[in-house]
């Protein structure tokens, strides 16, 4: 076992590694000049100049990428070219933001998927199965973000209420106000995965009821509730809560566009400004960051899989 | 032991004997009426978008059709935006537009995908174990992060657009086929190929390649409706299809400026996306059903 | 997001709208302003509130801003944050760019002009700064701190400001504790100006000694004080009890308690917040929407012409724009009333090289619309022949495809009117959308054929004029646009160095423009429209109304009738 997870970490490492050489590369091959992007249309060559000569752009880009990664390593996140603004300071004041919306999409999602699913497979065929999968394929169609658009918008429109906009409201200084604004997005960006999620309940819940145990189960004369509740669920829950898991990256991504839409200060919006204004240490950092959050929830992933099954661990 | 779809497809015909293809037709139409409405819808799209020069009522940039922002009118059905275009007419070669680089973003990866993903799965060792390596670098990185920063790189275009969707479905396909190609590699025909001598480009490809075929198509259809979702969130971020293509995702962008002074400039738009993900969805899990059981735990 | 970025872009240092959302109220310029002839002391009355009734303390202003702030250094910062230096910190004078004749004489009590390039600032008494933790004394502000903040701008290269004082400033010193004066290099007729911008705040001199400090927070003798900032989410300024100024009330400006300013980069995100009364002003699309919005029974609403506009630059480096009967047929073919129409729905103006919101430095309308802003495709056809085209021409044009992410300042609504214009006048474009930062870089490089963008906030003549000279709009001779005429650049030297009189500035720089659309000029402005601001009525006696311009950020008497 111990094996394993050696191996597993010094993989982890050396994707991490490759990562940060990929986007360190891919940022300084596009095209756009930090310099000019920060100071402007006014600025003389001369302050053009100083202004990269400070953000060390003139430096060969090994040592750019050494003195970057020294930062990271020694916990120096370093500071935001386009702000000056420590990037550590930045990520706390962003990140529970980014956080309570992700953490709610995901319970939101894990939800409604696994109820719906489960509901679907034990009605099957049934009027409500059909029902639920027809919201299943409408939620997994419809665009977040127009749906995100009219969300904020038609209630404007009805009933002139709109939820807190640009200033975050803090759990504990006012929740309801906090759940008005934090909870509108994230039923938005959990829709889709919600419904993929639902799916699989379904189909893994399907294929469980069919196994031969279940049978046993149920001639044993166990009502039919409780054999789903301490026999099958248990083993369909896996591919679900798997998927749930992985989901996390992908609703990072999704969470560009609906924090702009709700206009919720978060990593997303964080780091699409960055981009925009090619602000390096902050890509870098915080793709980095994201790396490491996915690399570590696939390694505990892969370690709850091979404690539970062991054969994996001598593949 | 894995049922192969030859030997479903032949199991049937067995079955049903030889009937005529109507009744034929209409009985899958019988079993699988949501998967036929999704073929439909596709089907009706497909028609709107290569007939789109003809069936758009007005020229997709003519400025000044009605006045802008007008609504619901007999000559403007979906309203005009802004600049007083024809709303209809937007939407209709958004169609093409959308399709377009869906298809083609879609079958290139896939295709590229499958390959890489047989011969990955197949051939094992060393480099396979680095092909997983630096997919996993690549999922560990925010699919839109990654294709906005290489929108950026690259530049706004058409072509652009359809590489970067391309690319991004590219590393999804991988790990299923390379999935698939695992359980398969232990078939007894696989075996037996090899005993018969065969190289290992013509077992893949011979052999393995079209039992694949099946898993391949039903994944292709469920990724053109992420194809498209996903070329719209780019156009609304402003970095897919430039001006002047009319994109869905670009008219529901342009439209926010507006709203509510005018929803039908950003409804239809999005009633569009939806409707045609939806059809993909639709026929892609009909497909699922039809074409390989096995594959209803795997999504 | 993304496309208010062009914004912030260009607002850099004096993001206009956002100051002019964050002005307030304010009846009675001329009161406030006097006639400025000879610009000596003007007399700070207080504003007429009269149908406004009386003021009301309390209560905090909303604000809002499209863009984060990337700090507070009120020397270096860029963009949004400068909007809120005239709240916090003193500057001596300000000269409205709009009314010429309003100077708004803050730090400075009187102003002396013995000779074109020697000004002398007496300094007025009271000027307190405000109570802080920060470790600055709640004392009065003096030359000593005057000098000591130019020798700032003067010494940091990343100061904005530093522009002017590298050219111009030749000699300062603070001569006694109430006098400071400047001499500057030569006669240089906007002088003043750069001395009242918002980059050119005083802060207190203890502040400077420690300018990381003044990358968060800050106060100074202003109305306001920094308080909570948060990247990316927004700023809070409290009240100045220190303030020199009084309200009509005989108590210390301002009557309201703070302003809080929130991040919205999202437009519709803004209008739903103003709506629901989160924000107190709102600048809409265009007029329409603001129309559609107006209700009077909730909210007024302010216009003010907008200090940027979209153009056309060709780069006369380059075929076929090194031909000025091509450069003629570009300008014949456009046609500027459609873009009136189309784009801004009636309310616009067309724009002459100096554009239309500088008011009287503008050529006037009549004879722009009569004798350079013509549309006429044939005319232009017949010169494209005359220089070697009988067929037409094929031209490529860039412009950044990303902009319009978040609206405003959208080139795509531009590109398609411009491209069918020039098809008339038997001119193919053949367009290349970039990505912003591609674009920026190669428009700056000069690494184009022509090209169509929004253009930067220019508040004075210099910069519009400076775009047809050898030196450019950078004036290091090498970026965005140069254009090689000796008597343009003599003719727009002599413009700089007019510091006498208005009117001979104004005179002039329209003759330099008459001069400059002789020869074909490279720099094309298309029609720009004025902002439609809404406001909510308790919002009382706001000096936007009064047309000042950016000016009107120095003016606190607006108050909130809650």
């Amino acid at each position: 076992m111990q094996a394993f997870i050696v191996r597993r970490l010094l993989a982890g490492v050396f994707i991490l590694f490759f990562l940060s050489i990929a986007v360190f590369l891919v940022l300084r091959v596009a095209p756009g000049d930090p310099a000019l992007l920060r100071l402007g249309q006014q600025a003389t060559e001369e302050q053009i100049r100083a202004e990269r000569q400070r953000l060390g752009l003139y430096d060969p880009l090994p040592v750019q990428y050494l003195r970057w990664m020294r930062g990271v390593l020694t916990g120096d996140l370093g500071i935001s070219n386009f702000s000056g603004e420590s990037i550590a300071r930045s990520m706390r004041n962003r990140l529970p933001n980014t956080l309570e919306l992700l953490i709610m999409t995901l319970v939101l999602t894990a939800a409604i998927g696994i109820s719906a699913g489960v509901v679907s497979a034990v009605w099957r065929d049934s009027l409500l199965d059909y029902v639920v999968r027809v919201l299943a394929v409408l939620g997994l169609s419809v665009p977040a973000l127009w749906l995100a658009t009219l969300v904020l918008l038609v209630p404007l429109e009805l009933w002139g209420y709109a939820p807190p906009i640009g200033r975050v409201v803090h759990f504990f200084d006012d929740p309801w106000g906090n759940l008005r604004q934090f909870l509108p997005p994230a039923v938005v960006l959990a829709l889709g995965p919600a419904a993929a999620i639902m799916r699989l309940t379904r189909s893994s819940l399907l294929e469980v009821l069919r196994q031969d145990y279940i049978r046993t189960a149920r001639a044993k004369g166990l009502g039919e509730r409780l054999v789903i509740a301490r026999h099958a669920l248990r083993n369909a829950m896996i591919p679900p809560l798997t998927v749930l898991a992985l989901q996390f990256s992908a609703l990072l991504g999704g969470s560009v566009i609906i924090e702009q839409i709700f206009t919720l200060p978060g990593i997303g919006q964080y780091f699409f400004q960055a981009i925009f204004v090619k602000d390096f240490t902050v890509v870098q950092t915080l793709t980095l960051y994201t790396g490491v959050v996915v690399v570590v929830t696939i390694l505990v992933l892969d370690v709850a899989y091979a404690w539970l099954d062991p054969r994996i661990r001598y593949r | 032991m894995a049922v192969r779809p030859a030997e479903v497809a032949l199991g049937v015909e067995l079955a049903v004997g030889r009937r005529p293809p109507l009744l034929r037709l209409l009985g899958l139409v019988r079993r699988y009426p949501l998967g036929t409405l999704g073929f439909l819808i596709i089907l009706g799209l497909l028609v709107v978008g290569v007939l789109a020069p003809v069936v758009a009522p007005h020229d997709v940039n003519e400025i000044g059709v009605a006045p802008p922002l007008s609504g619901i009118s007999r000559q403007t059905p979906f309203g005009t935006d802004n600049l007083g275009r024809d709303m209809l007419s937007r939407v209709i070669w958004g169609a093409r537009i959308s399709l377009s680089v869906g298809f083609i973003a879609v079958i290139g990866g896939t295709l590229a995908g499958t390959v890489i993903g047989l011969v990955s799965g197949y051939l094992g060792g060393p480099v396979d174990s680095a092909i997983q390596r630096l997919l996993d670098s690549l999922q560990a990185f925010p699919a839109l992060v990654l294709l906005l920063i290489i929108i950026r790189i690259l530049g706004p275009s058409l072509e652009n657009v359809v590489l970067v969707i391309g690319l991004g479905i590219i590393p999804g396909v991988i790990r299923i086929v390379r999935g698939a190609v695992l359980s398969e590699k232990n078939n007894v025909y696989v075996e037996a190929a090899r005993a018969l001598g065969a190289t290992p480009l013509r077992v893949i490809f011979r052999h393995i390649a079209p039992n694949i075929m099946a898993l391949a198509i039903v994944i292709m259809t469920t990724l053109l409706g992420t194809a498209v979702l996903a070329e719209a969130a780019l156009s609304f971020l402003g970095l897919g299809v430039p001006p002047p293509n009319p994109s869905w995702g670009a008219d529901i962008n342009a439209a926010r400026n507006n709203l509510p002074v005018h929803i039908p400039w950003a409804l239809f738009p999005g009633l569009a996306i939806s409707l045609t993900v939806l059809g993909f969805n639709l026929l892609g899990d009909a497909l699922r059903d039809a074409l390989d059981p096995r594959l209803r735990g795997a999504r | 997001m993304a496309g208010e970025y062009w914004q912030r872009f260009w607002q850099r240092r004096l993001g206009r709208r956002t100051f002019l959302r964050a002005a307030a109220l304010g009846a009675g310029a001329a009161a406030l302003g006097g006639s400025l002839a000879c610009r000596e002391q003007a007399p700070q009355a207080p504003p007429q509130p009269a149908e406004e009734g009386a003021p009301k303390r309390g209560g905090r202003s909303q604000a809002w801003s499209t863009v984060t702030f990337d700090q507070l250094d009120p020397h270096i910062s860029v963009a949004a944050s400068t909007a809120y230096f005239p709240r916090v910190y003193n500057t001596l004078v300000s000269q409205s760019q709009r009314k010429p004749d309003f100077f708004y004489y803050d730090l400075a009590e009187t102003l002396e002009q013995p000779d074109a390039v020697t000004y002398i600032f007496r300094l007025r008494p009271g000027v307190r700064v405000a109570p802080n933790n920060l470790g600055v004394p709640e004392r009065e502000l003096d030359a000593q701190d005057v000098y000591l903040n130019w020798e700032r701008i003067k010494n940091e290269p990343r100061a904005l400001a530093s522009r002017f004082s590298k050219q111009f400033l030749a000699s300062h010193a603070a001569q006694d504790a109430r006098t400071y004066v400047m001499r500057t290099t030569e006669p240089y007729a906007w002088a003043l100006y750069n001395v009242g911008l918002n980059v050119s705040t005083i802060a207190p001199r203890e502040l400077l000694t420690n300018p990381d400090r003044l990358r968060t927070a800050g106060a100074g003798g202003g109305p306001f004080s920094f308080g909570r900032f948060v990247e990316g989410e927004g700023l809070s300024l409290e009240r100045n009890p220190n303030y020199y100024r009084k309200g009509s009330d005989g108590q210390p400006l301002p009557y309201v308690d703070g302003i809080d300013v929130r991040i919205i980069p999202d437009r519709a995100a803004r209008r739903a917040a103003f709506q629901t009364r989160q924000v107190h002003y709102y600048t809409a699309a265009n007029v329409r929407e603001a129309q559609e919005l107006l209700d009077p029974n909730n909210y007024y609403l302010i216009k003010e012409p907008i200090f940027s506009f979209m153009a056309v630059t060709m780069n006369a480096d380059r075929p076929p724009f090194n031909d000025g009967r091509v450069r003629r047929a570009v300008a014949r073919s456009i046609n500027h009333d459609q873009f009136i129409n189309v784009v801004h729905l009636g309310d616009a103006k067309v724009n002459g090289l100096v554009h239309w919101a500088l008011g009287d430095f503008a050529l006037p309308e009549q004879e722009l619309k009569g004798r350079y802003l013509v549309y006429n495709p044939q005319e232009a056809r017949q010169l494209l022949a005359a220089a070697g085209h009988p067929q037409g021409l094929r031209i490529k044009m860039m412009y950044p495809a990303n902009t319009g992410a978040s609206g405003g300042g959208d080139v795509s609504q531009y590109v398609p009117i411009l491209i069918e214009n020039l098809r008339a006048g038997g001119i193919e474009v053949e367009q290349e959308p970039l990505d912003f930062g591609t674009w920026l870089d190669r428009y700056r490089r000069r690494d184009y054929d022509s090209s169509l963008s929004l253009n930067q906030v220019y508040e004075t003549a210099e910069v519009p004029l400076d775009w047809h000279t050898s030196w450019g709009p950078a004036g290091d001779g090498l970026s965005w646009n140069i254009f090689r005429d000796p008597e343009i650049d003599a003719a727009v030297r002599r413009v700089k160095q007019i510091t006498q009189s208005a009117q001979e500035l104004v005179r002039a720089i329209h003759e330099v423009q008459r001069l400059i659309y002789a020869k074909d000029p490279t720099f094309i402005p298309l029609p720009s429209s004025s902002s439609n601001t809404l406001w909510w009525n308790f919002v009382k006696n706001n000096p936007g109304r009064l047309g000042l311009g950016v000016t009107a950020l120095f003016l606190v008497d607006w108050w909130l009738d809650l």
